[in-house]
């Protein structure tokens, strides 16, 4: 065991003191400054990884079930919560019968938590005055610039249950208080438009009018997670 | 007896053709020598125009769109339409992200995962006035998330990414930043509108003024799953600032980099970033040096891309910003459709 240790302690200081003719001479010259760490190390996940690690990059399509593991047609599984999202309102405009140079009216937020109308998750009024644009939509017959007054947020159940305001609500299109909108009126598609702020315009309601009354709402149901919940 | 071991065993060392033959201990064979790459035929000048070229196009648009499309072949409840927080997408509480989170099959396509997005747009002012119009756009998207047909993949999205753009365009004045942040992969006939299209995952940053002074950093890698540099180059690194320097408009500042497919890194080196003289790099001739690494560095001379003022970014060039905000309405839209 003795001179076992000492054929190796004797491989090691040969290994470590010599600098035989084989050596291949240092040609190392420093990188340039900015391209050692980045550039040459390729240490960035781009280059050195092994591919998507999905499916994706290797066609592992599995629409139809014709892949392994993915979702097949009964694999789609029902949120645990749903919320319904309701805006709706009336305008009124005037001067009738036209044509019109303003509007006011309100808007009615409403949010249900799987559908329960007996304790909204959210409730808010604006009150809506507006003015005439001058540049509506193609299809539209009037336009307005409606500013969105804040009246009520939250209320009361016949129980005395406290509904909460507007900053409990969730849908994400809905206007800050004080917000102004440009909102085109388009009898013929009953449709209230939208401008978007860089000349588009997107349906924002299906309305109905008559005479000088305009009705609007939209509804949407969305899944919805509630705190502590992992799944949907 | 240890200092005479080690005295001879220094004194031997002027001549060990075979250390195993005189110790018993087998060394292995002698390193093989690196066989450098032959650069021959390929224009390396070309491949790094080539090279900014598609970094420039890392974008968020492109997964953007894929997004969008992919959500086009949504129908009632299959993906399933979240709003707020959600678990997997890690987002805060009070969170106006909208996302998709499912595990479905329609049979005419599927969707695996989740993908989160949120947008703003806000405009004030007219463009065609002296105070003129400010547009003020981002949006986000982050995700883990597979969209597939019969033909393939639809849209696949690993990461974040998020792009805003501020705007200011008046009578005779035009004046915009740009910003785009991809840390993702991206995959998809519906991202690229190609089905051959194979993607790409990316870490790139580019920030972008355009107008009385334009401006380009751009800085970080990706990696083409299926297209070739030059028919040879998969990758891309890089950390570049150009229209920073006014004293030098021939060539950028930093370094941009290019990977082959047997893994040796092309290093093309310019003007420094730091505000050091840079050395052998200080001179402004429109050419960097170019490296090539294996185990070594080994200097193979000056390449002189012609980036002309293919770097900048136009008005025309920023995202359609019509499209920062999908809304909610449209995606329920195309759900009931």
């Amino acid at each position: 065991m003795f001179a076992s240790f000492w054929a190796i302690g004797l491989g090691a200081v040969f290994a470590i003191g010599c600098a035989g003719p084989d050596t291949p001479p240092d040609t190392t010259r420093g990188l340039p400054p900015d391209a050692g760490d980045g550039g040459a190390a390729g240490d960035g996940g781009g280059a050195d990884g092994g591919g998507a690690d999905g499916g994706g990059a290797d066609g592992g399509s599995y629409a139809g079930g014709q892949g392994g593991g993915g979702p097949e047609a009964g694999d789609d599984e029902t949120p645990e919560h749903t919320l319904t999202l309701i805006q709706e309102g009336t305008w009124t405009l005037s001067p009738y019968p036209g044509p019109y140079e303003s509007m006011s009216g309100e808007l009615v937020v409403t949010e249900l938590l799987d559908g329960l109308e007996a304790l909204p998750h959210c409730t808010a009024v604006f009150t809506l005055t507006g003015y005439v644009d001058p540049d509506p939509c193609g299809e539209c017959q009037v336009a307005f610039t409606v500013t969105h007054y804040l009246s009520e947020d939250g209320g009361v159940t016949d129980d005395g249950d406290e509904i909460p305001g507007l900053s409990a609500c969730m849908a994400p299109d809905l206007p800050a208080p004080d917000a102004r909108w440009t909102l085109g009126l388009s009898t013929d598609d009953a449709v209230i438009y939208r401008r978007t702020g860089v000349g588009g315009w997107v349906p924002w309601f299906d309305s109905s009018r008559r005479l000088d009354e305009v009705t609007y709402a939209w509804t949407g149901t969305v899944a919805i997670e509630l705190p502590d919940e992992g799944d949907g | 007896m240890m200092g005479a071991l080690l005295l001879a065993a220094l004194l031997s060392c002027t001549d060990v053709p075979d250390a195993a033959g005189d110790t018993g201990v087998d060394l292995g064979d002698d390193a093989p020598t690196l066989d450098l790459p032959d650069l021959s035929g390929v224009d390396m000048a070309a491949a790094y125009v080539e090279a900014l070229s598609l970094a420039r196009s890392l974008t968020v648009s492109t997964a953007w769109q894929g997004h969008v499309t992919s959500l086009s072949r949504a129908r009632s409840g299959c993906p399933d339409i979240y709003v707020g927080a959600v678990e997997a997408a890690d987002l805060d509480a009070g969170t106006t992200a909208v996302t998709w989170q499912d595990y479905c099959n329609l049979g005419v396509a599927a969707f695996g995962g989740w993908v989160s997005w949120d947008g703003s747009l806000q405009s004030d002012g007219e463009v065609d006035t002296p105070k003129g119009r400010t547009v003020d756009a981002r949006r986000t998207l982050s995700g883990d998330g597979l969209v597939s047909t019969d033909a393939g993949t639809a849209f696949e999205f690993r990461g974040d990414a998020s792009e805003s753009v501020y705007l200011v365009e008046a009578t005779d004045y035009q004046r915009f930043t740009w910003s785009s942040l991809v840390d993702a992969t991206v995959t998809g006939a519906d991202a690229f509108g190609d089905a051959d299209a194979a993607g790409w995952r990316a870490d790139m940053y580019q920030v972008a003024a355009g107008g009385d002074a334009p401006t380009l950093e751009l800085r970080g890698n990706a990696w083409f799953f299926d297209a070739r540099i030059a028919d040879r180059f998969d990758s891309i690194d890089a950390d570049l600032s150009f229209g920073a320097d006014p004293s030098c408009s021939l060539e950028p500042h930093g370094w941009i980099s290019l990977r082959d497919t047997d893994a040796f890194w092309y290093d093309l080196v310019f003007l420094p970033l730091t505000g050091d003289d840079g050395g052998d790099h200080g001179k402004c001739d429109g050419c960097g040096t170019l490296y090539v690494r294996g185990v070594e560095t080994v200097e193979y001379g000056e390449v002189c891309p012609d980036f002309g003022d293919g770097w900048q970014r136009s008005r025309d060039d920023l995202p359609d910003l019509s499209t920062f905000v999908l809304t909610l309405r449209e995606v329920l839209a195309l759900e009931g459709s």
